[in-house]
């Protein structure tokens, strides 16, 4: 085993390519909840076809592989795209990846939210209408701050999936943490060092973030 | 004050929770609807809330029906104070901003009024020392309490009681009972919903009995407890008494 292949240099490669992994995990969170938010909305609302394409949505997701999901977006969509147009486009995979990436985590995020304000107890519900308090604030002032409660832990243990689910961007030629270990192999004949720092350094970040959230729940707590 | 007529609810289109109940209630009185478990009576009390809707019958409060899907009923239905078996105090914030959280966001009052209004009712019910604290910090009657103050911050003409001494500790039962009695010799429009017999023959105009979703017999607590010729009354006292 040559460890000592890996320079300062190749360490700050691999680095890089962690902080791509992270910004792609950090944005399609970002939208995912976003996209979460409205699905849940959707699928609690009382208006059957919100309700149907919420559903919709959230099958076709999570009834398909999350790297069919992105090479569809990759190599199908351009394809379609030239065919409805006739102009042959090319799409950039990193921005591509990041919306199908972002996409897939709005279908499990809408599940995840749909159950975090469904776990409010109906009496909140009951006592904010009885109160006088409209749709709005009964949600914004009383149950979504609950529900986030609920939420919040299943939220993050998504994020971690998303780092470690980011390195299937690797098949479309994204230079992120995966994909730069396997090119340090590749230069090298030598995959067990870069593999390995690899999972390290995915394991490191997403040991990180579990603690940090098992803080912050702590501190949510405090009212319970 | 509330006219009820020919109310009727049934659920999953099978059972009838509620069958053909009419009852009038006038300003100032104070009705119990007493009677076995599952026979209606907080049904009765949750149409007249707006937190079920009826299938058949007409309820009106003042004169006038409230139509729930109109976001005017919001502000309507707050002439009507809710005490809940269970509480339901927000879980997400302090006693003092449970009680001021609809005052300001309904009735438009300013925070700092609503926060006298709201220390002046805990006072009433003996929690001004709780204002800060967060619903799982207190004990079922302290939070039976808060959650009566919360209401009266409304500043309504009717309260509604269901079942809210239910889920206390025994001796929890008797704080809260005498917080309800005091508000009710302020001749505040009064129904409850209770198994506590006494307190209810204590406090009552008149005493409903509920079996099988209808309304037996309603009458005076005199009447109810010593002169009704109903056997199933009869019976069901007996047992509970």
């Amino acid at each position: 085993m040559k460890f000592s292949i890996i320079t300062w240099d190749v360490f700050l490669y691999l680095l890089k390519g962690a902080g791509l992994s992270l910004l792609i995990a950090v944005i399609s969170v970002f939208f995912g909840t976003i996209l979460g938010t409205l699905g849940a909305a959707a699928k609690l609302s009382k208006n059957k076809i919100l309700n149907l394409l919420a559903n919709v949505y959230v099958e076709v997701i999570r009834g398909t592989p999350m790297m069919m999901q992105i090479t569809f977006a990759y190599l199908a969509m351009p394809a379609i795209i030239s065919l409805i147009f006739g102009k042959s486009v090319r799409f950039n995979p990193l921005i591509t990846g990041i919306v199908a990436i972002s996409l897939n985590s709005g279908a499990y995020t809408t599940e995840l939210i749909r159950s975090g304000i469904n776990g409010v107890d109906r009496g909140q519900f009951e006592a904010a209408d009885t109160l006088g308090l409209t749709y709005r604030q009964k949600m914004t002032m009383v149950i979504l701050p609950q529900a986030f409660k609920n939420i919040l832990p299943p939220l993050v243990s998504e994020f971690v999936t998303l780092i470690k689910d980011s390195s299937l961007l690797s098949t479309i030629g994204v230079v992120e943490l995966m994909k730069s270990a396997t090119t340090v192999g590749a230069n090298f004949y030598a995959y067990i060092p870069p593999l390995t720092v690899a999972s390290g350094i995915y394991l490191v970040l997403n040991l990180i973030i579990s603690y940090a959230s098992k803080k912050l729940e702590k501190r949510l707590a405090l009212s319970d | 004050m509330i006219n009820i007529t020919s109310l009727s609810k049934t659920f999953n289109s099978k059972v009838h929770a509620v069958a053909d109940f009419s009852l009038h209630i006038n300003k100032g009185e104070v009705i119990s609807l007493i009677g076995p478990s599952g026979s209606g009576k907080s049904t009765v009390l949750r149409c007249i809330a707006g937190l079920e809707q009826p299938d058949k019958g007409q309820i009106l409060i003042k004169g006038k029906e409230i139509n729930y899907k109109s976001p005017a009923s919001q502000k309507e239905r707050t002439v009507m104070g809710f005490v809940f078996q269970h509480f339901n105090l927000f879980n997400n914030m302090t006693v003092l901003d449970n009680l001021t959280l609809a005052p300001i966001n309904v009735l438009g009052k300013s925070k700092q009024e609503a926060e006298e209004l709201a220390m002046t009712y805990l006072k009433r019910v003996g929690m001004a020392d709780k204002a800060n604290e967060y619903p799982a910090k207190l004990s079922g009657g302290q939070k039976q309490r808060a959650a009566i103050a919360r209401s009266l911050c409304m500043q309504p003409e009717i309260m509604l009681f269901d079942e809210p001494t239910s889920a206390l500790d025994p001796e929890m039962v008797k704080e809260v009972l005498n917080v309800i009695r005091e508000l009710i010799s302020e001749g505040l429009t009064t129904v409850i919903v209770t198994h506590e017999m006494n307190f209810a023959r204590e406090i009552s105009d008149r005493i409903g009995f509920m079996e099988n979703g209808q309304l037996i017999e309603c009458n005076t607590p005199e009447y109810i407890f010593n002169q009704t010729q109903n056997q199933r009354i009869r019976d069901f006292l007996e047992k509970v008494l």
